[in-house]
């Protein structure tokens, strides 16, 4: 049985069909979704700012200031990228200087008494992010001036203040009116249901390997599958090694897959590789249960088997949402009003149990999903059974 | 059946049909160890489709089947360890090369690795492949691809195998090499069924044959026992040119039992008769028709099959 499994796996990865449809499809799918969403991802991460500062005068609130601005453009979720200036004229020169640049310097500040000035540089664009931008230096400036006053108004009605740290905590923390809490175990990214849906997609094309696989052991299709039906030896364990096979083909060419969306795309699943891994074993076993199901189907030649195979990994993948914004806004309208069209749909069930890896810290959603892909694979073998333990035939 | 006395192969009356058209009708047979046993049929005469179904690709309507001494079913992968066989058709991994081919049918066989690599290079030597144990199979001219159908067939050293027409297709230097390896497997032990439509090569090395024709046997018997069954005792072939009229006239001589001219050759089959050659000479002599080359030719199988269908083995 080992050797069969080995030959199996032998003959099948030196079919160039095989490699093409289970590994460097995925892949290059996977390197043009990277270009295509790799700037919006980049959108969505907000770098720091940057500004100028005019140097401050040599005073207490000078200091205070000088701390400030140290405070939040150092570190590595520093709010500012600041160049520091030793003029108002210089900081002007400096802001106009980066106008043609992607990210250009909104404002300078400069601190007049005790209050920071903001300017704005004046041709802004109403696009994009550079009037966000500038807003935000205005609030946290202004955050930077109420506070400095009411420490200066708090020291002098009672000094003794000074020497109460937590009094001065308290005082310059604001009140919070939210709370933030992290519900998801990773940063959610718009782009990363495309990458599920088409591991689904991949895993489920791999159903082509058993489907061949499969073909190629029925006696009645050709001199090779009826002179391997002849052999010594037990017919179950021929199919058992035909499937283990297959599945070992498609599930390391579906990890090879993950691994480039998890190292060189960067999908970040937060360390949890080895529930990534559980998944993608629990599709390729899906995936492989549907090829012996489709091939099993009487009276439809070879041909057939294949495109049906397609039809219905393309029909299943629109669903987990591969094709775009609308298809994934119909997908997500279907699934709210017919949760059960989710539920045996093998590519929104792969899909959702990465998303689950994903965004879930408790494993119960990734384990439910997998459950569902379990039973999907047994009722599809189930429904193979009949033709798999099929040996002789009323003609050839 | 104790399998020490046991046949090697026994079918009896099976009968296989597809629809409305019998395939086998009532097939009978028995095979003793050690033999060479030949289906001679033409294309269509139910060779192939026995073969099956004593292999058990094929279902049957009635009859039975025992290798061995044991009945025959598709799940007696004892029984199936036992035997070989060379399909017809070319039946080998195109992904595969020729040493893997081999090891992989060979494993089907034999689970022990390190005897099935002993096996294995015993079959590359066996039918001569040497020289191309890491080929894959479309590098392989159609001789060599059919040697490496033999070598997967036959390197678990089998006890019964069936080669099925397995010279269709091949040079003769190759049709040489495999009937003279099927002949050395036989006396190494080996009991061979050996299905083909070419009677000089069942002639060659069977010894004993079984003729069928639409699904039925025909005759039966050694080489020497089906001639004897045939009325013709021998073939007359004299080159001239023979007219019609002499050609009636041939065909009414006492002994003659059959006269044909084509290709400027007369060919005048004749019952045992004291001086045959020199009565047609006499009749050629009356119709002033000087004889060529003139020989004489034993029965063939091809006229056993004549004698019984009425029409040539190759129609």
């Amino acid at each position: 049985m080992l050797t069969t499994i080995r030959y199996t796996l032998a003959s099948l990865v030196r079919l160039p069909e095989i490699i093409i449809w289970s590994l460097v499809f995925p892949i290059v799918l996977m390197s043009v979704f990277s270009m295509m969403f790799g700037p919006i991802d980049e959108m969505a991460n907000l770098d720091p700012i940057r500004i100028a500062v005019v140097e401050p005068e040599d005073s207490p609130e000078g200091e205070a200031f000088d701390a400030f601005i140290d405070a939040t453009s150092t570190g590595d979720e520093r709010l500012f990228s600041v160049v520091r200036t030793a003029s108002a004229e210089e900081a002007e020169r400096v802001v106009e200087d980066t106008s043609g640049d992607d990210d250009r310097m909104v404002a300078y500040v400069q601190l007049q008494g005790s209050i920071p000035e903001v300017h704005v540089a004046g041709d802004l664009s109403s696009q994009g992010m550079e009037l966000s931008k500038a807003q935000i230096v205005s609030t946290v400036m202004d955050e930077y001036a109420s506070k400095s006053a009411l420490l200066r108004d708090m020291i002098a009605r009672d000094p003794a203040m000074l020497a109460d740290p937590a009094a001065l905590q308290s005082a310059l923390e604001g009140v919070d009116a939210t709370t933030q809490v992290d519900v998801t175990h990773n940063q959610p990214k718009e782009s990363v249901r495309y990458y599920f849906a088409l591991l689904g997609m991949a895993a489920l094309f791999g159903g082509g390997v058993s489907l061949l696989a499969f073909q190629r052991m029925r006696p009645n299709l050709s001199a090779l599958g009826a002179r391997r039906a002849i052999g010594g030896l037990s017919h179950g364990k021929a199919v058992i090694a035909t499937f283990i096979a297959c599945w070992i083909i498609n599930f390391a060419c579906l990890a090879i897959a993950y691994a480039v969306m998890r190292f060189a795309i960067g999908i970040d699943f937060g360390g949890r590789d080895a529930e990534c891994l559980a998944v993608t074993a629990a599709a390729s076993l899906t995936a492989m249960s549907l090829g012996c199901a489709i091939s099993a189907i009487p009276k439809v030649p070879e041909n057939g088997k294949s495109g049906m195979l397609t039809g219905i990994v393309c029909f299943a993948s629109m669903f987990a949402g591969l094709y775009g914004q609308p298809t994934m806004q119909l997908a997500d309208a279907i699934a709210a009003s017919a949760p059960w069209t989710t539920w045996i749909n093998p590519a929104a069930q792969i899909a959702q149990a990465f998303y689950s890896v994903m965004y879930y810290d408790s494993l119960g959603p990734l384990l439910t999903h997998i459950a569902a892909l379990l039973v999907m694979s047994a009722v599809l073998l189930g429904l193979s059974v009949r033709s798999l333990r099929r040996q002789r035939y009323a003609s050839l | 059946m104790n399998e020490s006395n046991a046949c090697v192969l026994s079918v009896q009356n099976l009968v296989k049909r597809y629809g409305s058209m019998v395939a086998l009708d009532h097939l009978s047979m028995e095979i003793a160890p050690g033999e060479i046993f030949g289906l001679l049929g033409p294309n269509g005469s139910g060779k192939t489709t026995a073969m099956n179904c004593i292999l058990q690709l094929l279902t049957y309507d009635k009859g039975s089947i025992e290798l061995f001494g044991q009945p025959m079913s598709q799940t007696r992968y004892d029984l199936k360890r036992r035997i070989g066989v060379v399909p017809q058709n070319v039946a080998v991994f195109e992904e595969l090369t020729v040493r893997e081919n081999i090891d992989y049918f060979c494993s089907l066989y034999v689970s022990d690795a390190a005897r099935r690599k002993q096996l294995v290079a015993e079959a590359v030597e066996f039918v001569g492949l040497e020289e191309y144990v890491r080929a894959r199979p479309k590098k392989l001219s159609g001789g060599l691809l059919r040697r490496l159908n033999i070598a997967c067939g036959i390197a678990h050293k089998p006890e019964l195998v069936f080669f099925d027409e397995p010279t269709v297709a091949v040079d003769p230097q190759s049709r040489a090499s495999i009937l003279d390896g099927i002949k050395v497997m036989n006396q190494a032990g080996s009991t061979v069924v050996y299905t083909s439509h070419y009677m000089e090569e069942v002639e060659e090395i069977c010894t004993r044959i079984m003729i069928m024709d639409k699904g039925r046997t025909l005759a039966c018997g050694t080489n020497e026992e089906l001639k004897a069954i045939v009325a013709a005792g021998e073939q007359i072939v004299i080159e001239a040119e023979v007219s019609e009229a002499a050609v009636i006239a041939i065909g009414k001589l006492e002994h003659v039992v059959r006269v044909s001219y084509d290709d400027g050759r007369l060919r005048v089959a004749c019952s045992n008769g004291q001086h045959n050659v020199a009565d047609v000479l006499a009749e050629l002599s009356k119709a002033k028709i000087a004889p060529g080359r003139i020989w004489a030719e034993p029965p063939t199988l091809n006229d056993v099959f004549l004698e019984i269908t009425g029409r040539e083995l190759r129609d």
